[in-house]
C-alpha cells in the first residue's frame, strides 16, 4: 500500500512539498477537501476496500482467451438461431402477405433493425508512432467500443481538433450521436464526415445520412441518401434498407 | 518470473489481459483507488456519491479491461472517471454556467447553445477555478450551486451570517466569471 501511505502524506502537505508536480495527483488531493466533516481517507479507503473485494468475489476477471471462448460457444447457437429466424420470416411471409405487403413500413423500427455502430479502427489495430502519444484517443474510443456513447461523443468532439489528421473522427462521433438519440446532431457530423474520401467516409455517411433521417422519419430524405450509398462500402446495406422503404 | 509489483502499468495491463488474473486487478486498485475516488470528488464533490462512482469505475474496468489498448493508464483512468462524472454532473453545473454569464440579464458571456467540445472544456475550467476561489466563496458556491443547498442550510452548516452567505456567493460568482472570460472569449 505505498501508493496509498504517500498520497496520505500528501493530504497533509501540499503535495508540491513532496516534490510532487504530477497535475493527476494534485487533481487528486484537491478532491479530498470534500470528505465529509469527520470523515478521513482511512475509513473512506476501508469501506472501498470492502466493496472492492465483494466485487472481484461476484464478478471474475474476464481474459481475452474468456471472452473469445464464450464467443466460440455463442457462435454455433447464433448459426442455429439465424437458420430458425430464416424459416421463421419465410412463414410471416407466406401467411397474411397481402396484409403485410399494404402496410406501411414502422420507420422507428426500421431504423432499430438495421442500425449497428461499427467497429472503429483505434483500437483494433496500432498505427504507429503516433498512437503512443494519444490516450484520449484510446479513452474515447473505448467508450465508443463499450457503447457508452453518450459519454463517448463529447470525447469524440474534443478530439476533431485536435487531431485534424484523423478525417474519420467526425464519422465516428456521427455514429455516437445517432446512438444517443440525437439525429439532427449525428446529420450535421456525417454532412460535415462527407467531405472526405479517408477511409472513405464519405461513403459510409451516406449510409448513416440514410439511417439519420429514417430515424427522424423523413422517409424521402432516408430514400435518397440510401440510393447514394448504393454505390458505396455499405452498398448493400443501403439497398436492402431502400427496399423496405419502397 | 518477475513480481507483479514491479511491473509498469501497461505490463500489468498486458498480464491482466492474457491471464485473467485477479491479483492484477488488486495491484491496479492499489495504485489507483485512491486517486480515482479523489478525482471523483473533485468533480462530484460530494464523498457518497464519489465512493458509489469510484465503484462503478472499477466494475467497468473488471468487465472490459480486457478489451482496451492503452498506452498511458494514468492519464487514460484519469479521463475515464472525469467523463463518468461529467455524466454524473450532467445538469448540475448547467444553473451556475448560466448564472455566470448573465448580470442584470444580460448575457455578457454570449454563452448561447455551445458546441459540446466547448461546453466540456469550459465545465473542465470551472472546476479548476472552483478551486482557486478563497475558502469561504469555494464552500458557499459549492453548497449553492453544486449541492443545491437552500441559504438557510448553508447558514446552519457554515456558521456564516445569511448575509456573509450571499456576499460569499455573489464574490464567487464574480471572480469565477473574471476567470472564466478567457474561455468563454477563446474562439
Amino acid at each position: 500500500m505505498k501508493h496509498r501511505e504517500n498520497f496520505k502524506k500528501w493530504l497533509q502537505e501540499s503535495p508540491v512539498d513532496h516534490g510532487v508536480t504530477d497535475d493527476l495527483d494534485r487533481k487528486a488531493v484537491e478532491g479530498f477537501q470534500y470528505l465529509d466533516e469527520g470523515s478521513s481517507l482511512d475509513e473512506s479507503m476501508e469501506r472501498l476496500d470492502q466493496r472492492f473485494e465483494s466485487l472481484l468475489d461476484e464478478q471474475p476477471l474476464t481474459s481475452v482467451d474468456t471472452e473469445k471462448k464464450a464467443q466460440a460457444v455463442v457462435r454455433p447457437l447464433m448459426r442455429q438461431r439465424r437458420w430458425m429466424g430464416v424459416a421463421a420470416a419465410i412463414l410471416l411471409l407466406v401467411l397474411p402477405t397481402l396484409y403485410f405487403l399494404n402496410k406501411p413500413a414502422n420507420s422507428a423500427q426500421l431504423f432499430a433493425n438495421h442500425f449497428e455502430t461499427p467497429r472503429s479502427p483505434y483500437l483494433l489495430t496500432s498505427r504507429g508512432e503516433a498512437d503512443q502519444n494519444m490516450p484520449d484517443l484510446t479513452s474515447a474510443f473505448t467508450l465508443y467500443e463499450q457503447g457508452d456513447h453518450e459519454q463517448a461523443l463529447p470525447a469524440i468532439r474534443e478530439l476533431i481538433t485536435k487531431y485534424p489528421q484523423q478525417e474519420d473522427l467526425t464519422y465516428y462521433a456521427g455514429v455516437s450521436a445517432l446512438a444517443s438519440e440525437m439525429p439532427e446532431d449525428a446529420i450535421a457530423l456525417f454532412k460535415q464526415a462527407q467531405q472526405t474520401q479517408y477511409q472513405k467516409v464519405d461513403e459510409k455517411s451516406a449510409y448513416f445520412l440514410g439511417l439519420s433521417y429514417l430515424k427522424l422519419g423523413d422517409l424521402e430524405q432516408a430514400s435518397q441518401w440510401l440510393k447514394k450509398a448504393e454505390s458505396g462500402v455499405y452498398g448493400e446495406k443501403a439497398k436492402n434498407l431502400a427496399k423496405e422503404l419502397e | 518470473m518477475q513480481p507483479l509489483t514491479t511491473l509498469t502499468d501497461e505490463q500489468l495491463i498486458e498480464q491482466i489481459k492474457s491471464s485473467g488474473n485477479s491479483a492484477g486487478f488488486r495491484i491496479i486498485y492499489e495504485r489507483y483507488g485512491h486517486l480515482i475516488f479523489g478525482w471523483c470528488m473533485r468533480y462530484l464533490k460530494q464523498q457518497a456519491a464519489s465512493e458509489d462512482a469510484t465503484m462503478d469505475i472499477l466494475e467497468q474496468l473488471l468487465k472490459n479491461l480486457h478489451r482496451y489498448e492503452i498506452k498511458d493508464f494514468k492519464n487514460w483512468l484519469f479521463l475515464l472517471t472525469r467523463n463518468h462524472c461529467f455524466q454524473k454532473l450532467k445538469g448540475k453545473t448547467t444553473v451556475l454556467m448560466d448564472d455566470l454569464s448573465r448580470i442584470d440579464g444580460e448575457d455578457v458571456m454570449e454563452s448561447g447553445k455551445k458546441d459540446p467540445l466547448e461546453v466540456e472544456r469550459i465545465e473542465e475550467a470551472l472546476h479548476e477555478q472552483i478551486e482557486n476561489l478563497n475558502e469561504h466563496q469555494k464552500i458557499c458556491i459549492v453548497l449553492f450551486y453544486l449541492k443545491k443547498k437552500s441559504y438557510k442550510e448553508i447558514v446552519d452548516q457554515t456558521g456564516y451570517e445569511m448575509t456573509k452567505v450571499k456576499s460569499h456567493i455573489q464574490n464567487g460568482k464574480r471572480n469565477l466569471r473574471l476567470s472564466l472570460e478567457h474561455v468563454y472569449n477563446e474562439e
